[in-house]
């Protein structure tokens, strides 16, 4: 069961995406027990393979000097150790290599190994795991959408590079052997559907699938579900992007697109902002702000997203949004056992049990923030969840 | 700090706001044919015709007043037991004393908040359950209003539908109840289900009584007369005591149609549906969790 999430129509992205592409410095996480293959004032390229994350290899998205490490937070809040790469606004290369003119050509082998190589995840999983799990299936979907409400960078990006994309979509059903691909669009997403007929006509084997606004259709197994498929590969837009930059032009992704969005801003829209950057700098150069006082940063969405520290966040390849919103106190009341945390919920899990300190397994959850939403007496059920979790 | 930062508007709030106007056309037509008729030809004086809209207002405050000073309630509109007090004078018989009920039903509820951390009991059902016990049995109260006492009258089949029979003060015409159902269930907080089993469960009875005994009136008095269809409609399916998920209410439903029926037919008393819904509404964790432990054994 999914819902549709209530908008303030009010809150409306300008068309055009600001860049924010010359930051002075850079800040790239990395977990405190990792070696570093740099030493202070150390040359740094762009696209220089820098350290390892989390099994991810991290390249840098600037060139200039490293400076040190620095403290700072993340999309998920979490406070880590970061390298500081002074900025030279050279955007000097190790070595320049030419655009491939036909990916076409490439063997599963050396997809996979490029894919390794440029360290493409999507979340936490390996792009080229999941290609390799997926070889000749029947079908591949591509999701565009992001189901948080006032977040659009997924589909920004998608409209951006929109050739790219299915140039590469073409390439990899190709070469993996895949039957058929869904291009999966969010039905209220007029300009990106035109775009898209424009231009998916050359591309015989890739079908615009529309599919309703409702939250959280951006789950792959609730996406699967609605689009009643037992099987199939599933990948982001910005994933094939990413993929299309690593085969054609031998780069990684260095630049991420990120909706600063919500009621606390006088001017939503979608910033193109290179990997690293401070998201303060990005807020006092490019957005209007309503009233300083009186506001909260959320980063990645209304639902399910973390109230951030503004002033030490750093764009981080799973930023997808901040929202600047006006406070606002949610009274909640005692649970009136209505049912719709339950019946809402995609994974059916059932938090009233929570609430009666019963036991109920939690492990399926998605923490997609849908009955905290949906509860009629306001009760914010996610803590109840996490509280579970670490019991 | 974790969201969610954003919280749906289908709220307490808004389902007090649907549960009221799924009421008023119903306290218009209680007010029209305790108070406006009664008045019009002189059975009762210009004061006594308001009647009905102050009993149905006094009840509303009284709610408003316990949970502002008892229960610290911040803001009522909240509060998922506001309307309690009007649904429960929309059905108690119109010569009531006014000033008698006000006490009793105080009483009740102090009462009540007392048993509720004891019990799961549907506070409406429970509230009614006493005061008819005390009207009908103590005080000898009977349905009839001053026009209904004072002529010889049978109900058909027709006025058993569109209300002109004795009944509760408000919740005879069973034609606006069934409007006000259908606007109800527009709203997904409302536990439809309940009182959508409930009332087929009843009809099916009834229907099979009709079979074996032909006379359309007499075989479908359970289910229009007795209050049932407003009990089914606005007191069973009340939200803190009822079941949550789906089948439980579907099992509930059932459960009440039956055992109301019976008592119905056994005992022709007023008090059997509520009786009914006050005694299954102490199950409904009992219904829920068994419904639950059986979807847990059949996914393994």
């Amino acid at each position: 069961m999914s819902c549709s999430i209530k908008k303030d129509y009010n809150i409306k992205l300008q068309s055009k995406i600001d860049d924010y592409l010359t930051p002075d410095y850079v800040f790239i996480p990395y977990n405190s027990n990792v070696k570093l293959k740099v030493n202070n004032n150390d040359y740094i390229y762009k696209n220089m393979h820098i350290l390892d994350y989390e099994d991810k290899k991290i390249f840098s998205s600037v060139s200039g000097k490293f400076v040190g490490t620095k403290k700072m937070m993340v999309e998920n809040g979490k406070i880590l150790n970061c390298l500081v790469i002074e900025n030279d606004f050279k955007e000097k290369l190790q070595r320049r290599s030419g655009v491939k003119k036909d990916i076409n050509a490439y063997s599963v082998d050396k997809v996979l190994e490029i894919i390794n190589n440029y360290g493409i995840y999507e979340e936490k999983n390996n792009v080229s795991e999941i290609l390799k799990k997926h070889i000749g299936e029947e079908v591949l979907i591509i999701n565009t959408i992001e189901s948080e409400p006032y977040i659009a960078s997924e589909l920004f990006l998608t409209s951006k590079y929109i050739y790219e994309i299915l140039e590469t979509l073409d390439a990899i059903m190709q070469i993996f052997h895949f039957k058929k691909c869904m291009f999966i669009i969010k039905n209220n997403a007029n300009e990106i559907i035109t775009k898209s007929i424009d231009y998916i006509g050359t591309f015989p084997n890739i079908d615009l699938k529309l599919v309703e606004d409702i939250y959280p259709i951006d789950n792959y197994a609730i996406l699967k579900n609605y689009l009643k498929l037992k099987k199939g590969c599933v990948l982001k837009s910005s994933t094939i992007y990413e993929i299309y930059l690593a085969l054609k032009r031998s780069l990684s992704a260095t630049e991420k697109l990120i909706t600063i969005s919500g009621d606390g801003i006088k001017n939503p829209k979608v910033v193109n902002a290179k990997i690293g950057s401070s998201i303060k700098n990005i807020i006092n150069d490019l957005i209007k702000i309503k009233d300083e006082d009186n506001l909260i940063f959320i980063a990645n969405g209304l639902l399910s997203g973390n109230e951030i520290d503004i002033n030490s966040l750093i764009v981080t390849p799973l930023l997808n949004g901040i929202i600047i919103k006006k406070k606002e106190k949610i009274m909640s009341t005692e649970c009136i056992k209505c049912g719709q945390c339950y019946f809402n919920c995609p994974v059916k899990i059932n938090p009233v049990l929570l609430l009666n300190n019963k036991k109920t397994d939690i492990s399926k959850c998605l923490h997609c923030g849908l009955c905290s939403y949906i509860c009629p007496a306001h009760i914010n059920l996610n803590k109840y969840l996490e509280k579970s979790e670490k019991e | 700090m974790k969201g969610p930062f954003i919280t749906t508007d289908n709220d307490i709030k808004k389902y007090n706001i649907y549960l009221l106007l799924a009421l008023v056309p119903l306290i218009i037509y209680g007010f029209y044919k305790n108070g406006i008729y009664l008045f019009l030809n002189n059975y009762i004086n210009f004061m006594q015709m308001f009647k009905p809209i102050i009993l149905i207002l006094g009840s509303l405050l009284i709610n408003i007043l316990i949970q502002k000073i008892i229960l610290k309630e911040k803001n009522i509109w909240n509060n998922i037991n506001l309307l309690d007090g009007v649904i429960i004078s929309m059905v108690i018989m119109p010569q009531v004393n006014i000033i008698v009920f006000w006490l009793l039903y105080l009483i009740f509820e102090f009462l009540f908040l007392f048993l509720n951390k004891k019990f799961n009991m549907n506070n409406i059902a429970f509230c009614k359950l006493c005061l008819l016990i005390i009207f009908l049995y103590v005080m000898k109260y009977n349905y009839l209003n001053e026009f209904e006492m004072s002529n010889n009258y049978t109900g058909s089949f027709k006025s058993l539908f569109f209300g002109s029979v004795s009944g509760g003060m408000c919740s005879t015409c069973n034609f606006i109840i069934i409007i006000s159902w259908i606007f109800l269930s527009t709203n997904p907080l409302y536990k439809k289900e309940i009182s959508l089993f409930m009332i087929i469960t009843m009809a099916l009875l009834c229907f099979v009584n009709f079979i074996i005994s032909p006379n359309l009136t007499k075989s479908f008095l359970p289910l229009f007369s007795y209050s049932t269809l407003f009990c089914a409609i606005f007191i069973s399916p009340h939200m803190k005591s009822s079941p949550y998920l789906k089948t439980s209410k579907i099992i509930y439903g059932i459960l009440c149609g039956v055992i109301s029926y019976i008592l119905i037919i056994t005992t022709k008393s007023f008090i059997s549906v509520i009786l009914s819904i006050s005694i299954l509404s102490c199950f409904a964790n009992f219904i829920d969790n068994f419904v639950q432990k059986l979807s847990y054994l059949n996914k393994n």
